[in-house]
């Protein structure tokens, strides 16, 4: 005769089960619950108050420096707060800092790794960081002996168990924020290397982050391939908001000047504006001809104008408010990998696969 | 995974869901005019939107004197 399943286990497992299907109830009504708050006060479109706006002129927008020294596909790049000085960093394992005035290179670095598909400036100007396929994130301090060999005072600061997918400063060279294909956001200790802070809550993939400016606290914005884009504290390391109506990967996020909003751009094709005191999407950069991917995404200073960058080699320039294209700019003879605005708004800056850099104005 | 996994999983779910639900929120119209009077307020001191001078610009060509 078979031994029945011992009773207390057989009723435990019962509630067990009885819980978890509570749970999933809950979770549903809220999720439901949620949906409904935020449609309460969809009371209007964006581009609707923006109407009476005037509209934006033509554009003249031309590459005024091209950047030639990388041996392969050009995945990011950073200006330095001196809004000259850019570093970048490739697929084929170099870091370079430039000067972009005179297109001269500074200083170089071989990382041990190909795809270094991070790097930032620190805010000093006195070192950079990168990171990529070695899943971690180093530190060098820039030398001002060009004959000084960077690698030798290299820092290995962050260490994620995935590609790292992106890394940003935050308001000091103390703090690094990273991001990882490992699916995890993480703030780092520079001189100790201790991890301060871990984000959890992507479901896939980490692509991309931006901070807050400095006026609006301590906030930071993270997109993945899980198609959701997640506001966190940094302090707590909570999820405090969490947008998901993008149909693919985000490839990039970008807070809006003021703070109170950020744009993203995807596989889908399209970029996206998401309010955060609304606590919603509210507006979406799209046309029927787009079909490609968005790589990258970044403001004019007064946030009026969206810079994208595509993987049809384009670069779009929506008008934020109207939710229209203005311009549409051409050069790259490859995907665009990455795009930033200079800190003082002059210019914006664009990496590619096609080996090289543009600096447009 | 095991019911009491999954239950510990599900309970971080919803507990961010309450959290989420329970914040504060303004209407989109409130939302949107705030973003339209940044744009304007600061409209005169974006370069690349207002279009700075050779001059002014480091990265435009500056224009080349010629002497007659």
């Amino acid at each position: 005769m078979r031994s029945p399943l011992i009773p207390e286990m057989a009723t435990q497992e019962v509630q067990l089960n009885e819980t978890l299907v509570h749970l999933k109830t809950e979770s549903e009504t809220l999720k439901s619950k949620l949906e409904e708050e935020r449609a309460k006060l969809h009371d209007v479109e964006l581009h609707q108050v923006a109407e009476k706006v005037e509209g934006l002129g033509q554009f003249v927008m031309k590459t005024r420096r091209t950047l030639k020294g990388h041996g392969n596909k050009v995945l990011c790049m950073d200006w330095c707060k001196d809004k000259r000085r850019i570093v970048s960093s490739s697929q084929d394992g170099k870091v370079i800092v430039w000067d972009a005035f005179t297109t001269n290179k500074e200083h170089a670095v071989t990382m041990p790794c190909t795809w270094v598909m991070a790097c930032a400036y620190a805010p000093s100007g006195c070192a950079v960081a990168c990171g990529g396929l070695d899943n971690k994130c180093s530190v060098y301090p820039l030398s001002l002996d060009k004959n000084e060999n960077l690698a030798a005072k290299k820092k290995s600061v962050a260490m994620h168990t995935n590609y790292l997918s992106a890394c940003s400063f935050t308001n000091s060279d103390m703090q690094i924020l990273t991001s990882s294909g490992d699916g995890t956001c993480a703030l780092w200790d520079v001189e100790s290397g201790q991890l301060l802070q871990s984000f959890h809550g992507h479901a896939a993939d980490v692509l991309c982050l931006d901070l807050a400016p400095s006026e609006t606290g301590n906030t930071f914005v993270s997109g993945g391939c899980d198609k959701k884009a997640n506001v966190w504290d940094m302090r707590s390391g909570q999820c405090i908001q969490s947008f998901e109506t993008h149909e693919s990967d985000i490839n990039s996020v970008r807070y809006y000047p003021s703070g109170d909003a950020f744009a993203s751009g995807s596989d889908d094709a399209t970029c996206r504006l998401y309010d955060l005191r609304a606590d919603r999407e509210v507006a979406i950069y799209s046309k029927e001809s787009i079909i490609f991917g968005v790589s990258s995404v970044d403001f004019s200073l007064s946030g009026r104008l969206l810079f994208a960058g595509y993987n049809d080699y384009t670069i779009n320039v929506w008008d934020v408010l109207k939710g229209t294209r203005v311009s549409i700019l051409f050069g790259h003879e490859n995907r665009v990998s990455t795009l930033r605005v200079s800190p003082d708004g002059t210019a914006f800056c664009t990496g590619s696969w096609d080996h090289t850099l543009r600096i447009w104005a | 995974m095991s019911t009491s996994s999954s239950i510990v999983s599900m309970k971080k779910i919803v507990q961010q869901l309450r959290l989420e639900a329970g914040i504060n929120r303004v209407k989109v119209s409130q939302a949107a005019a705030d973003l339209q009077q940044f744009c304007l307020q600061n409209a005169q001191q974006d370069p690349l939107l207002c279009g700075m001078s050779s001059s002014n610009n480091p990265f435009r060509p500056q224009k080349v004197c010629s002497f007659l």
